[in-house]
Order: C-alpha cells, then structure tokens, then sequence
C-alpha cells in the first residue's frame, strides 16, 4: 500500500485546525519551497509526472511551465473547487477536512509561476467547505502564512474565496475565469489559453483541488517519489468516489491503475446485497458506461481511454441489475440539459432534445428508429460544440446505446422496462 | 504573410486573418449567425465549422486565425453533416410563422435553412416557449424565434454602451431581455432589428407595415443632425385599401390618405457607407413618420382677414413674387431679409442666398442658430470639422457639453466605444444629463455657462506646462505670445469659483490632451450658445491650435443639431459673407460672384437674424421670407420673435408643416422633405454627401430651391436656377472645391471637402470674457436648472414626427437620484419649478444621468413650454422644486 499524500490526515477531526495541521508538518513544503527557485519547483512537479484530477489529465508541470516569466499584468493561481460532476466529491473530503493542504498547495503554484494572488472558486453548495476555507484562510494570515512576507521570505500571496452560484459550467476553466470577474459562467474562446490571458487578462493556471493538494507532498518527498507511485505515464495517488450499489460507497486514495475490479469489490465492498453488476460509470457521469466485463481495466487515464471510455475525475458510479439503464441515461441527460450554458447551439438544443427522445423511450412512447434517431442527433452535437460539456452529455448517451441498446430496443417494443419485468 | 490551402486551392493571406474572412474573400460560402464583423468574436452558433487538416474536431472558422501550412477544407463530408445537424438545432424550436414575420425575406435562417437545412423536420415535441415580453416602444421582441446569437446583447456592450440588452437565464431557456424584464428607453437599442439575423427582434414602428420585398430601397443621408449619418430609407407604394385599413387600426379614425403615394416605412442604417457602420441613433433610424404626416400641408395659404384660404401654386408665387418687388422697389432691398435652416440641402440653400441677393437685392440673410456670430466666427465654427469614426480610435477626448449626447447621439456613442473598448481617457465638461454614464467618463460638472472660462483656464495650463506643440517654440511663438498675454489676467481662484472645477481637475484634463497620440476635442451647440458664444469659439480654436488637434494630433468637432449646418455656411448662408466664405465687403468677390450671376451685387452688409429682429422693431425691415425654420416656437426670445413677426408687412413661411412660425404667415407655401428631394449635404467632417430621392415630391409640394427659383423668376431676368445641373454646375463655378468633387465624383462615400482654414482668424483676438457671477442662483434657490434637450425630438424634424413622439421621455422635468430622494420625488410625479422668471409643472423623471443638485428642463417637449423658466439667453437659473401630489 502506497503511503496517502491527499487523505493523510483526513480522518483527523481536527485537522482543519491550523494548529492540528502545522503539528503534522503543514505548510512546511511551502517553507521549503520558498526557498527554491520558481522553476525549480516547476522541474519537480514535471518530475512527478502529475496529471491534472480534474478530469482531462494533462501535465500539470506542463500547465504551469506556459506561465511567462515576466509579464505586465498580474499573474494568478485559481483553484477549480467547483467539484460539481455528478458523482464526484474528492474534493469536498479535502476542503471540509484538511483546509490547509490545498491553501499550501495553492501557496506553493503561486510561489513557483510568480502569482500575488489565488482564488479557490467553491461549487455554491459547498456551504460548509467555502466556511472551513474561509477560516483557514483566517487562521493562516493570522500565522503569518498568508499575507504579506510570507515565512519572511518576502513572498506576498493573498487568498479569496469565490462561491460558485449553482452552474456545471463554471467548472470548465474559462467559464470558472469569466463567474470570477463577475461575468455569465460560460466559456471563452481559446486561444488564448488562461496560461496567457486568464483572469482579468493576466497569466493564469487552473487547477483542481486534488492537483494543488498533492503539491506539498511532492515538494517535501520530490517528484520523484510522487512518479513512483502507480504506472509511469500516469503517476501518484488518486482519489476514486464510489457511489451506487456497492457495500462501502465512499472516497478511495488508490494508486493511479489499481483495477477497476478490486476498487469496486475490494475496497468498495463489493455489489450491494448480494446483486449480480450490470453497468460502471469510470469516471463521471459525462465518461461512456462499462459492462461488467470491462471492469478489469486497471484506472489510470491511459488504460480507460485505451477502451474507450474515460477516467476523468474517477468517480465511479456502480449499477446493480435491477437498474433501468434508459432510466439512468435520462436523469444524467436531464443533468445536461439542465446544465448547458446556452452558449451554442448543439448544447442548447441538442441536450434538451435527446431528453425529449430518451423520455419517451423511457416512457413507453418510443417509436421504432427512434435508437439511430438519438444517435444522430447525439452525432451532430458531439466534436460540433464549444466546450467539452455538450461532448460529455453525448458520449454519455452513445455510450450508453453502444453497450446496453437492447434495452432501449426493448423500452420501444414492449414499452416498459427489461429490468422491472 | 501565410501560406494556406482552402479546399485545394493554395493562398497567400495576411497573419492573423479568420479563416471565415479569408475562405470567403477566396469565394467559398461559409454559413454564419453569430458572426458579425463590427462585434466582438463568439464562435457559438458552430455554423461556420470547417475540417483543418491534423486537429481532431471541425472548428469554428469566424474565431479561428489562419496559421501558415493550414490546410482547410469547407465542404468535405464531415463539413456538411455537421452543418446541417446545426441547422436542424437551430430550427427545431423555432416556430413556423414566417407569414407574419417581419424578418421574411431578409432573415438569415430562411435563406440559411434554404441553402442548408435537411427537407422534413424530425422534431415532434413541443416547441419551446417564452412569455411575450415588452421591450418598449422602438423594439418588438418574439424570443420564439431567437437563435441566441447574442449579436444583440454584444450590440449593447461593445458599441452602444447602454447594456439594454442582455442574456437572462441559460441553457435552453436562455433569453435575450431587458433588466427584469422592463421596457427599454435607449437611443441606439433599435439597432439590434437591423443586426437580428432573424426575427426576435424587429422594429416596432414597423410592424405589419410590409413585406419586406415589396420595399424601394433609397440610400440617403439622414437630416436629424450634422453626423450625416447614410441611412437606407425603404419605402412602398401605399394602396388606398391598404391605408385605410393601417390607419383605422393605428389611430382610430376612419379616413383614409385622401391620396395613394408612396410612403417611408423604414431607415435603417446603410452599413459601412462612409462613416457610418451600423448604427443610427433613434432620430435617424424611426424620425421618417414626419414625411407622410397627414398634417403636411399640402397646398399653398394665402392668409386673408386673419384666415387662411387655399390657393394655387400659380397664385401663390406670383403674390410673393409682386408682394416683394413691390417692398424692394418702394423701400429697397433692405426692407427684406431671409432665415434658412441647416437642415435644407445645399442647393436649397445656395439657391435661397442667391434669391435674397439677386432678385430681393439683400444681404440680409441668416440660419437660425445660436450665436450671434459674424463671418469670422461663423468660419471659425464650421472648420471645426473632424471624422467620427477616427474619433473611436482617440486616446484621449474632452466632449465640451450635454447637448453632445442629444444632439449628435452617434458622436456621442463612437466617444464611448473608444473609452469603453479601446482605453481612451473620456472627460466630459458639462453642466446636464451625461448619456455616457456607462463608459463612464470623467465627468466634470460645471456650472452652465462657464465653459467658456474652463477653457480659457485650460488653455493657460497647457501654456503654464509647455503642453504645446513644439511649433509654438518656433515658427508661431508670436502666437503663443499673444495667447499667453491674452490669459494672463485669468486668476485660477477666479475660475475654481465660477466654473465648480478644481485647478488639479483642469491640470489632469491638460495634461491627458497633451498626451493624446490622437485626441478628441467634440464640443456641442449648449457651449457656443451662452452670451459668451463668440468667445468660446474663439477660445476652443485656440486650445486646438496648442493642441494640433485640427491637424496631426488630433481633431475638434463641433457636433450641431443642425444638419448641414458646414453646408449652408459654405453656400454663403450669412449677412456678412458669400458663398465660399468671400467676403462682402471685398471688391474682387463681389465681382466674381456678380460674374457668374451676371448681376450687381448688394454691397451693403447684411443683418444677422437678430439684428433683423431689431430692424422690424424699428420698422426697417418690412418683410421676411423663412424657409425650413420655426424660430416663433424654438428661441428663447420667444415673445420677441413673435411681436416682430407679428408687426411685419409680409412673412413668407416655406415649410411641411404649420408651425408656429407658418401661423404668422401671409403665405405659407408647402415645401418637400429630405426624402423627396435630390442634392447635397455636407456634415461635421465636411464630408459632402449625395441626398437621393426615396420618395416624389407629395402631391401639392415642392422641393425648396424650386418653389424659390419660380418666384425669382416672376422678378428677376435669367435667375437661372431652373434644375438641379445647372444649380451644381454653379455652385461648382463659385465654390472650387465643390466643383472638384462635383467634376471627379462625390461617389457612394461622399467626399470629404478640405477644411476652410479661417485666413484673418487671428489668434490675438482671445480676450478674458466677462464671468457669468451666478450670484442670482443663490440666495435660498437650491437647485439649478439646466436647459435640456429629450433626445428623440432634439431636431427641428422630429418635433412633428409621431413616431418619435412616441419614445420620447415620459417626462419634461430631470432630476438627480439624490434630489429624488430629498424631496421625496420618484419618476411619474407631478412636480412644479419655479424659477424667477415663471412657474411650471410637468411630470418628473428621476435619472442617474442628471448631476446632483442639478434640475434639467426639456425645452424640446411640445407639450410643455419652459422657455419663460430662463433667462433670455436660455443660461441657468436657481430653481425650487416640489411634489405636487
């Protein structure tokens, strides 16, 4: 068992203290990082290979690397906490209970790009979590780890919280960059990248909770003790969310590539009551569905692509037998739907088409060819839209007619449900 | 430069161009929506999705810059699929009511769904609906057919400023709307009808009026100010069925037109036609319901026993035309005198000063204007002359005045966008309403009246600082000696007293001008209309020479409701000068200008307007002949305007409309609008633009310089003014640089003339005015009460326009949110000012745009006289203000 650098001291109740916190070596790697040179650190997450947890994955070494050394306007860190795919909630387990290893994580980007100033943009549900920043971010200017002189190394970095006001798409990060300057959440056009013109025009990296959050630790231990953990491509620890019918739903610090398999009946406790697995959604609800035969695929972003579906943030959503997979299709298109920005056409009115087909599907009402009819019109939306969202409500629903269409065949021959008869 | 291949065809493009741009510019259609030119970069509606080859998804060709080595293809077969799947969204929820659509025929989803949309519709849901909402009087909204391009709501942000439109909710329930939901009062906000690739928004005065093919489409100019702005006035022939039918529904009544005509039904802005882009102001885009008013009048008035009697036109010209041979014979030509207008096309105008002098024998020739201004000024004034649309790219402007934002709206807006959009340091000195609060300017809020003062104070700044043009140092140091001693009595305590400005306030402002790469200077007619007029002219001339901002560093516009005010001064409209600016009192000019009229001259110099006034008063001047002016309703010095009128043997009033001046009249002869005429107008840039006919003369009127070349006719030998080519040909022969545009072609743009360099205009003559001492506005008056102007009726035309009666404000007294509260005053009130002069009462309308401690009285609402409240000059004066129930 690889050691824990997210869930270390999670179950601590008091961790989310200052004091708890600096007793079990916090912000010591931001002590030691301010005392490298910028790039330095940027070498060492390079090294550890980390790959963004937001879901994409991309080198998170790379990412900051894009910053330019010198430039005119402000530099910024913001931190995506807009934790708001369904099915997903690592990020809240950091947030709500080890405060302080994401504002060090924060701390140390800001150091190592040349940022004065971060905002954690919270999901606006996140009553509780935006409370406990807030604190520790009180706490810690009072210690003097925020604020002016930080360690009296003459580093400068304030922190601000941002509450989300109830949109999908602010966690997309232009649309997160826009909902900070008071803006409608929707997304931007790229180029150029945040890296260039982010926030208020200034360089800017976004990055997830879970990213930040493993900083300190690769810092402290190095890279490369971070890359060694898990397969090389894509190193460290992640954080998997089980949740559906399993035995033991929850929050998993696992190894990158540990088994779909051994998470789901391993750590997870298996299936819930005994009941036979029909269906795993790897990583979010926006990632193609697996069949019970594909769960032998080991987790890490390389091995879930390779057939054909994603890990993005790793939250696994489990499925017994008895679950009406056309059903379950129409709540996640509901979720899209109800989600898209509005900004471009496919994702506006494709989203809220394909659940006007799939409710009748579901409803009894099919008609026959209405399965290839959803299928073009999830065609014309998917690789047609601005951003990635209306993508994922499509990938979702082809996905999900790709592996399971002979229940969506029987909804529109027998109008009612394989799994209820 | 990039190397790029479109579709297999291989192409040199600049770096950085959108591919949309250069596939189209190589001929390959690419679909759009969203896209539009003038506004910012979207890349929302995936219609103009293209295949480049090595990335993995189409992209959006309107957001996407070239890169050299691109290699792109527009209609390869992931292309098409995917722009039809597109097309199929975009139509599924909108509804099928093209029949009543306004848009039809000019809508780009028809035209789009056409050349690319699937042949049967697959949707069988129910359609998405929104609540009709009301958007106010100019706009009609159906957010059922709305394709969220958001062109309107970019519209609103980016040019306008005004964010009268915006997104409201997401996905798909976004909705284009006002804030919540109220109706929109903004000037521009029609603008987004004419943008609307479809039919969510159209223009409401033209609802149901006509199908969109059936319209003549006319590109003219618009007369509602000195912007010129090119409008496309799209008119129809009217069946007397049909106008029944319209009117019973519109008005009540039953009567028809008693004629069939053609009639104006819309204006929209001709795109990128000179200096216009797309944006018209109000005035300009719904001021055209005046020309087919049923109040025109259409027949000739001979008043007898105090009544007017119809009569012919053969009449009518020939009692004018013994009527004023007969007062020039017994009392000579300077019994007579004439007021025009700015609004009237040169060749009216050319026409009118050649009539008074050649067949009246007068210089007795004026517009109504503000100033009392002679030659010099007059000069002075309109070679003040700059482009509008350079002025978005200033860095830096100082708009002198309120009435800027009334008077020239699009002027006013093109200030914005450069603040706004591309960081200019916008300052605006003003005493009113500031319609830029959203670009927020600096705003400097001066007391009415002491512009004149602030300057003077700038000007001895820019001396104090050496903010000046390096010139100054050499060649024309003699020049700033004279300046620098002409200000040098100015005391800044002095000014920081009267004008309500600081010294650090003036020394920022010179200091940003002097930095400007280019700068701005825009200054409106409430500046030049104090008692101090000619100074302040004068004084402006002098801070642009310090400046070089009528040359190299920038440019000084005066922006005049009047518009072809540059014009009518050019074709020698003024007691003192002759067309070309000649003088009259120069032997050589009189003899050139005699050469081609083949006729002796007047050479006694003649009476401005108000000169004239007095001359009546003391029984000199025995007629007046007025052509396209109502100064019995718009001076100040009302009560002396009409006694004078009054006591005149004979007062000809050529006019649309009776106006207040027309009822004073012993004849009244019906003149024809804008739109009926051809010709010339010259705008603020001296831009001399072509004035095309949309529609005939209406029945029983005629085009102005007609009307007078017949009466010149019946008294004077071969006047020669009989058409329209022999009139250019002789303003080309008096004017060289309107007979060199003539010669090489105005062209679809216009041209812009070279500026008139006042020759004699020296800059010695700046003298330290008299300072308006204000102290009457103490003494338990709390509030000051500024003139003002309601945007939509703020030209002469639009006072008989129902159309624009119907934006106008809803009240005439503005006050500020602050004063609203302290008196517990709240829009829609009954409210009464009194002054010193007079009392009123009107309604009030509490506005963010009205400076604290400030009361703005509309001056312009036909309703509502508020003259008497002021001064004769129409300065500020105290006021007290309170809640009548």
């Amino acid at each position: 068992m690889a050691e824990k650098v997210l869930f270390k001291n999670v179950e601590d109740p008091k961790q989310y203290l200052i004091e708890t916190s600096l007793k079990k070596g916090g912000y010591e790697s931001l002590k030691k990082a301010l005392g490298m040179i910028p790039d330095e650190i940027i070498d060492e997450v390079k090294a550890a290979g980390i790959r963004g947890r937001g879901g994409a994955g991309f080198p998170t070494g790379l990412k900051w690397s894009f910053i330019p050394k010198f430039s005119d306007q402000p530099k910024y860190v913001c931190c995506n906490a807009d934790e708001g795919e369904p099915g997903t909630f690592k990020d809240r387990v950091i947030i709500e209970n080890d405060p302080h290893l994401l504002l060090e994580g924060i701390c140390i980007a800001g150091y190592a790009i040349g940022a004065k100033a971060g905002y954690i943009y919270i999901r606006g549900e996140f009553a509780f979590g935006a409370k406990r920043l807030e604190k520790a971010i009180e706490e810690a200017y009072k210690k003097g780890l925020l604020g002016k002189n930080v360690f009296g190394k003459g580093f400068d970095f304030d922190i601000y919280v941002h509450r989300g006001a109830g949109a999908y798409i602010c966690g997309e990060e232009t649309a997160l960059i826009d909902s900070i300057e008071g803006k409608r959440g929707m997304p931007r056009i790229k180029p150029p990248f945040p890296a260039l013109a982010g926030l208020y025009d200034g360089p800017t990296i976004v990055n997830n909770v879970e990213t930040l959050s493993a900083i300190p630790f690769i810092v402290r231990k190095g890279g490369k003790a971070f890359g060694s953990i898990g397969p090389e491509k894509s190193p460290g620890t992640k954080i998997f969310n089980v949740s559906g019918h399993v035995e033991k739903p929850g929050s998993y610090e696992l190894p990158m590539g540990t088994p779909l398999r051994e998470i789901i009946y391993e750590h997870a406790g298996g299936i819930k009551d005994g009941k036979k697995l029909k269906a795993v959604i790897p990583g979010g609800a926006s990632t193609p569905v697996l069949t019970p035969d594909e769960i032998d695929v080991n987790m890490d972003f390389d091995s879930v692509a390779a057939i054909g579906s994603m890990m993005g943030s790793g939250a696994i959503i489990v499925m017994d037998e008895s679950t009406c997979i056309v059903k379950s299709v129409l709540r996640l298109a509901k979720f899209f739907a109800h989600e898209s920005c509005g900004k471009c056409s496919p994702c506006r009115e494709g989203c809220t088409w394909m659940v006007d087909i799939i409710k009748d599907i579901e409803e009894g009402k099919g008609k026959e060819g209405d399965i290839d009819f959803l299928l073009s019109v999830s065609d014309g939306i998917f690789g047609n839209t601005f951003c990635p969202l209306g993508d994922g409500a499509s990938m979702m629903v082809t996905g999900a007619i790709n592996k399971f269409r002979d229940e969506f065949e029987y909804h529109i021959k027998n109008k009612k449900c394989l799994s209820a008869s | 430069m990039a190397l790029i291949t479109i579709n297999g065809k291989e192409m040199q493009v600049d770096d950085g161009m959108l591919l949309l741009d250069a596939a189209r510019d190589a001929g390959f259609e690419i679909p759009t929506f969203c896209y539009h030119a003038k506004l910012s970069k979207l890349g929302s509606c995936r219609m103009c999705l293209v295949e480049i080859d090595g990335m993995r998804k189409l992209q959006p060709s309107c957001v996407t810059p070239v890169m050299d080595g691109m290699k792109v293809f527009t209609e390869s077969p992931t292309v098409v699929q995917a722009r039809k799947a597109q097309m199929e969204f975009l139509l599924i929820n909108h509804p099928l009511d093209c029949p009543v659509c306004d848009q039809a025929g000019e809508c780009d989803l028809q035209d789009l769904s056409f050349a690319f949309g699937g042949s049967a519709g697959r949707f069988r849901w129910k359609k998405r609906t929104f609540e009709k909402r009301d958007m106010g009087p100019s706009l009609e909204k159906e957010m059922n057919r709305c394709i969220a391009c958001r062109r309107c709501s970019r519209y609103c942000s980016e040019i306008s400023g005004d964010y009268a439109i915006s997104e409201l909710n997401r996905g798909n329930e976004l909705e284009m709307g006002s804030f919540c939901h109220t109706p929109i009062e903004s000037e521009f906000v029609g603008n987004t009808a004419q943008i609307c690739p479809v039919g969510a928004l159209t223009s409401k005065p033209f609802k149901y009026k006509a199908r969109s093919w059936d319209l003549i489409k006319t590109e003219t100019i618009c007369p509602h100010c000195s912007v010129g702005c090119s409008i496309t006035s799209e008119s129809k022939y009217v069946d007397p069925f049909a106008t029944q039918m319209l009117h019973t529904q519109s008005v009540g009544k039953t009567e028809a037109l008693e004629k069939t005509e053609v009639k104006v039904l819309r204006n929209n802005a001709t795109v990128d036609k000179a200096h216009t882009e797309i944006s018209l102001c109000a005035r300009g885009r719904y001021g055209y319901q005046f020309i087919n008013s049923r109040e025109r009048i259409r027949t000739p008035l001979i008043k007898e026993n105090g009544k007017f009697v119809e009569v012919s036109w053969e009449k009518a010209i020939s009692v004018v035309a013994s009527k004023l041979s007969n007062i020039k014979e017994r009392e000579g030509g300077q019994a007579i005198g004439g007021l025009t207008s700015g609004i009237c096309s040169n060749e009216d105008n050319y026409v009118f000063q050649k009539f008074l002098r050649v067949a009246t024998g007068t210089n007795n020739i004026d517009m109504c204007r503000s100033g009392d201004f002679d030659r010099k000024t007059t000069i002075l004034l309109s070679s003040m002359r700059g482009n509008i649309k350079v002025m978005k790219d200033s860095d830096a402007i100082l708009i002198l005045g309120s009435s800027v934002g009334t008077d020239t709206p699009i002027a006013s807006m093109n200030a914005g966008i450069a603040a706004r959009m591309n960081g200019a340091e916008l300052t605006m000195i003003s005493s009113g309403e500031n319609r830029l609060l959203p670009s927020r300017p600096t705003q400097l809020i001066c007391r009415k009246g002491s512009e004149n003062l602030i300057i003077l104070a700038l000007i001895k700044a820019i001396i104090k600082e050496k903010l000046y043009i390096d010139a100054f140092n050499g060649e024309r140091s003699k020049e700033l000696k004279a300046i620098t001693s002409s200000v040098k009595g100015l005391n800044i305590k002095k000014v920081e007293d009267q004008t309500g400005l600081t010294e650090a306030n003036i020394m920022t402002l010179a200091r940003s001008l002097a930095g400007a790469s280019k700068g701005c200077i825009l200054f409106g007619n409430d500046v030049v209309s104090t008692h101090l007029a000619v100074e302040t002219v004068k004084a402006i001339y002098n801070l642009s020479q310090l400046l070089d901002f009528n040359g190299e560093k920038g440019q000084t516009i005066y922006a005049s409701t009047s518009g072809n005010f540059a014009g009518a001064v050019d074709m020698g409209v003024g007691p003192d000068f002759l067309p070309g600016h000649m003088r009259i009192d120069d032997e050589d000019s009189l003899k050139r200008i005699g050469e081609v009229w083949g006729c002796d001259l007047p050479k006694e110099k003649g009476r401005n307007w108000d000169e004239m006034l007095e001359s009546i008063a003391a029984y000199r001047l025995k007629a007046i002949y007025i052509m396209g002016d109502n100064p019995a309703a718009t001076a100040f010095n009302l009560d002396k305007v009409k006694v004078a009128l009054e006591k005149l043997d004979f007062l000809v009033v050529q006019d649309l409309f009776m106006t207040e001046t027309a009822k004073l009249a012993d004849v009244v002869l019906p003149a024809a609008s804008y739109a009926e005429k051809k010709g010339t107008v010259t705008n603020l840039a001296g831009r001399l633009q072509t004035l095309n006919r949309s529609i005939s003369p209406l029945s029983g009127t005629k085009v102005d310089w007609k009307i007078l070349n017949e009466i010149a006719e019946q008294m004077v030998d071969n006047f020669g003014c009989s058409d329209l080519n022999a009139i250019t040909a002789e303003i080309g022969k008096v004017l060289p640089s309107y007979g060199a545009a003539f010669k090489e072609g105005i062209g679809r743009d216009g041209k812009i003339l070279p500026a008139v360099v006042p020759e004699d205009v020296s800059l010695r003559e700046v003298s330290v005015p008299e300072i308006p001492t204000g102290s009457e506005l103490k003494g338990g008056a709390p509030l000051f009460v500024v003139p003002g102007k309601d945007v939509y009726l703020a030209s002469s035309l639009s006072w008989m326009d129902e159309g624009l009666s119907t934006l106008k404000q809803k009240g005439s007294i503005l006050i500020s949110r602050e004063d609203g509260a302290m008196l517990g005053i709240e829009t829609g009130n009954k409210v009464a000012l009194e002054t010193k002069n007079a009392s009123v009462t009107s309604v009030a309308v509490v506005s963010e745009r009205v400076p604290a401690g400030t009361v703005i009285v509309l001056i312009n609402h036909r309703d509502f006289d508020a003259r008497p409240l002021f001064d004769k000059t129409g300065g500020a004066v105290g006021g007290r203000l309170t809640k009548k129930g």
